[in-house]
């Protein structure tokens, strides 16, 4: 983030003034500008009137519901939303990230974390990386526009549907896609339920991407979620 | 009958069985349909009509026969038909026959005859002799008859009163007992049907619903009472035959009722016994709660208020990797705060039964793998020695879940085995089971504690070392497998260590085999269709 460029605007949604008070301290530390909303109402007249480059979502909202905030902000705002959720609520983060929120995190969380996947959000909503027809993480190499993949220099030979997996999980790096979203991009729209296909086939892609597949460093499992491509060592 | 029945009899029973009202003094033992009476009546009559028939058919006879007969041999016949009266109809056709007999010898058989006066003394004489043996005699047989037939009466009350009581002895389920009482009053009092009836909380009489069915017609009614409480009414229709209930019927049947109403009385008494121990239960739990909230949840937080008041002073300058330090202190107490709370809601969420599986096909190799890389900290000096058939067919469970029963599992192996023993974790799929294990090679689990280690916060009690367990994921784990109708226990492992195990019921058709998909690896599996080639990326690639 070079001096000129504007600073990044971050809205916060929480009705828990400990949660807002740490992320303001936390987020103004690393040269954010930070919007607060006790509740959805007041969230939604905020980001209207003055556009946030990002958006963290208290799902436990009072009033409006968290996801109905999730909804309506997807409507018009490009800003990538990251969601605030309980532990065990995965059907609820599943509804967030399926309603367009971008990731989420569950409470409580480390800082760290919490500033690794907004930079991630941003950058993909900054348009970085789609451009590159080549995307390269560690030893594994993905040419897209001639359709290859190569890990440490050795061809990998990929099925077509292999292929479209790990172009749509490579495509959203760093993002959590869940099941549906995944049956849905890579097998069509009628496919949103067929877990079991995708349970195969990334167990398939991991043993022909991954150096352990048992300890997958490229797709990563999302308990309950979904999975998430990997690009950062 | 079916088990389910049983259930559904039992359960009715036991929303009705509060209302049991006191008994009240207007309440009669039995009340009898108001036809009843008039047939045994009827049956009475026709007793008293035979022996008159009787005495008419002899006195016929007679006098066709022999006019000249002597008076002995007369009365001789008179008394015979007496004594069968006397034994087949009992005490008053006796009495009746031999006042008949007297009034036909006098009429017809003695000079003057068609007058009532009799002419010799002597044959008064033998006439009034007649009179009082015949009476006497008449009596004799018909109190003989009468204890025989109590005799036997008591006999056969004897024999089903115990059959009764060894029946129903012992046994709490309301259901069979209800049921085996109606099909014995069915068998022993000519088909008569039987139904129970149950007070409800407004007092009103509701039918249990027997096999037998409800019965419309006229009814016995017998009171069901145990002491002081009255539970509702048993009501006997007529026997098949149509004969009406005898006094001794009654007497038995009333002795049914009772036994009934024991039956429930116990039924409503284990009822309580029940709630009692729910109650105590759930008090136990509150208890134990409280005291692990106070304990373990504070340890934690005393730590984070000294390290965050240390940080806080102001008085003095703290070198940075004090500082630094701290609040890596601070971190890990509230990681440990966070996973007290968790393990908490979790257990909660098991104690009230809220915790419903969301079922998604799972590959059991990923999970596996996926838990124990998410583990590595703790099992970082560990073999950990996987048993997992590739062929493992997908398999419906909670992902979630079970990936925590298996974390709870591995975490309470690498505490209890000592560092750099292996650890097993294996699964298998068998006879429609999901079985899984995860092996330790520690001091293993005393035979007299295996079950109790599923206890909640059993640690508490056992272990003087500090753990960094919650005490909960034993419990916690068995409560997640029984969530997916499974089973969790533990036993030896061969040679020394403790083996955790689980089974889990997996409906066949829920659980698509793609193991073909395994085999071919540059072939897309049949049953999944390859995919649309316009592409309907997430992606940006277009």
């Amino acid at each position: 983030m070079s001096n000129t460029e504007r600073r990044k605007r971050i809205l916060v949604i929480d009705d828990e003034p400990q949660i807002v008070r740490a992320l303001r301290v936390g987020l103004t530390a690393h040269g954010y500008e930070v919007l607060t909303a006790a509740n959805g109402e007041e969230a939604l007249d905020l980001a209207a009137t003055t556009p946030p480059d990002a958006v963290i979502l208290d799902l436990g909202l009072p009033g409006v519901d968290g996801l109905e905030v999730c909804r309506t902000l997807r409507e018009w705002s490009p800003a990538p939303i990251l969601v605030l959720s309980a532990r065990a609520a995965e059907r609820e983060k599943v509804a967030a990230l399926d309603l367009g929120a971008d990731d989420y995190i569950t409470k409580p969380f480390g800082m760290n974390e919490l500033l690794a996947r907004l930079r991630a959000a941003l950058r993909r909503a900054g348009g970085a990386a789609p451009a590159e027809a080549v995307l390269e993480a560690g030893e594994l190499k993905i040419d897209f526009g001639r359709r290859l993949v190569t890990v440490a220099g050795q061809e990998v030979h990929l099925t077509p549907t292999e292929y479209s997996l790990l172009r749509v999980l490579a495509t959203n790096p760093d993002r959590v896609l869940t099941h549906g979203m995944l049956l849905r991009s890579v097998w069509g729209s009628e496919y949103g339920e067929e877990a079991h296909y995708l349970r195969v086939f990334v167990r398939q892609l991991r043993q022909k991407i991954e150096a352990d597949p048992s300890r997958p460093h490229h797709i990563l499992t999302e308990p309950g979620v979904g999975y998430r491509f990997r690009l950062e060592e | 009958m079916t088990e389910a029945v049983h259930k559904s009899i039992s359960a009715e029973a036991e929303e009705i069985l509060p209302g049991a009202r006191e008994s009240r003094p207007e309440d009669r033992e039995f009340m009898a349909p108001a036809g009843d009476e008039f047939r045994l009546l009827a049956v009475q009559l026709g007793r008293f009509g035979g022996a008159a028939g009787g005495v008419a058919l002899v006195t016929a006879l007679m006098r066709a026969a022999e006019p000249r007969w002597h008076l002995a041999n007369r009365s001789m016949l008179y008394m015979l038909l007496i004594l069968v009266t006397a034994v087949l109809a009992g005490r008053g056709p006796a009495v009746l026959a031999a006042a008949l007999s007297f009034l036909a010898l006098d009429w017809y058989f003695l000079h003057p005859v068609g007058h009532w006066n009799v002419s010799n003394p002597d044959e008064w004489v033998a006439l009034m002799i007649f009179l009082v043996s015949s009476l006497v005699t008449g009596q004799m047989a018909a109190i003989l008859r009468a204890r025989a037939e109590e005799a036997r009466q008591r006999e056969r009350e004897m024999a089903t009163l115990y059959e009764l009581g060894t029946a129903t002895a012992g046994q709490v389920e309301l259901a069979p007992i209800l049921t085996f009482l109606a099909e014995r009053i069915r068998d022993d009092f000519g088909g008569a049907p039987c139904e129970f009836l149950l007070w409800d909380h407004d007092e009103r009489l509701r039918p249990l619903d027997l096999p037998s069915g409800p019965y419309s017609g006229p009814v016995t009614e017998f009171a069901l009472r145990s002491g002081q409480r009255d539970f509702g009414r048993m009501r006997v229709g007529r026997r098949a035959d149509g004969w009406p209930l005898t006094a001794a019927d009654r007497r038995l049947l009333n002795a049914f009722a009772r036994h009934a109403a024991m039956a429930i009385d116990r039924g409503r008494l284990a009822h309580e016994a029940r709630e009692a121990r729910l109650l105590r239960d759930s008090d136990a739990l509150k208890t134990t709660l409280l005291s692990a909230v106070s304990h373990d949840l504070r340890t934690p937080l005393a730590g984070i208020k000294a390290l965050t008041t240390t940080l806080l002073q102001e008085d003095v300058t703290l070198p940075p990797e004090v500082v630094r330090d701290a609040l890596h202190g601070i971190d890990e107490e509230t990681d440990r705060m966070t996973r007290l709370v968790g393990d908490l809601l979790d257990l909660s969420r098991i104690e009230a039964g809220v915790l419903r599986p969301t079922r998604e096909p799972v590959l059991i190799p990923e999970l596996i793998d996926d838990t124990v890389h998410r583990l590595s900290a703790v099992l970082a000096e560990r073999e950990i020695i996987r048993e997992v058939p590739a062929d493992l067919p997908l398999i419906p469970l909670d992902y979630v879940q079970m990936q925590q029963v298996l974390t709870n599992l591995l975490e309470n192996a690498a505490r209890y085995s000592p560092t750099g023993t292996a650890i097993t974790i294996g699964a298998g799929c068998a006879e429609g089971n999901l079985a899984m294990w995860v092996s330790d090679h520690g001091p293993g689990v005393p035979a007299d504690q295996r079950e109790r280690v599923f206890d909640r916060f059993y640690r508490l009690e056992h272990h003087e070392k500090e753990q960094h367990g919650t005490g909960m994921g034993l419990a916690i784990s068995r409560g997640l497998v029984e969530a997916h109708a499974g089973r969790l226990w533990v036993e030896d492992t061969p040679g020394a260590g403790a083996t955790f195990r689980l089974s889990i019921p997996v409906a066949s058709a829920d659980s698509p085999s793609l193991s073909g998909a395994f085999g071919s690896e540059n072939a897309s599996p049949a049953e999944a269709p390859a995919p649309d080639e316009r592409g309907r990326s997430l992606g940006a690639e277009s």
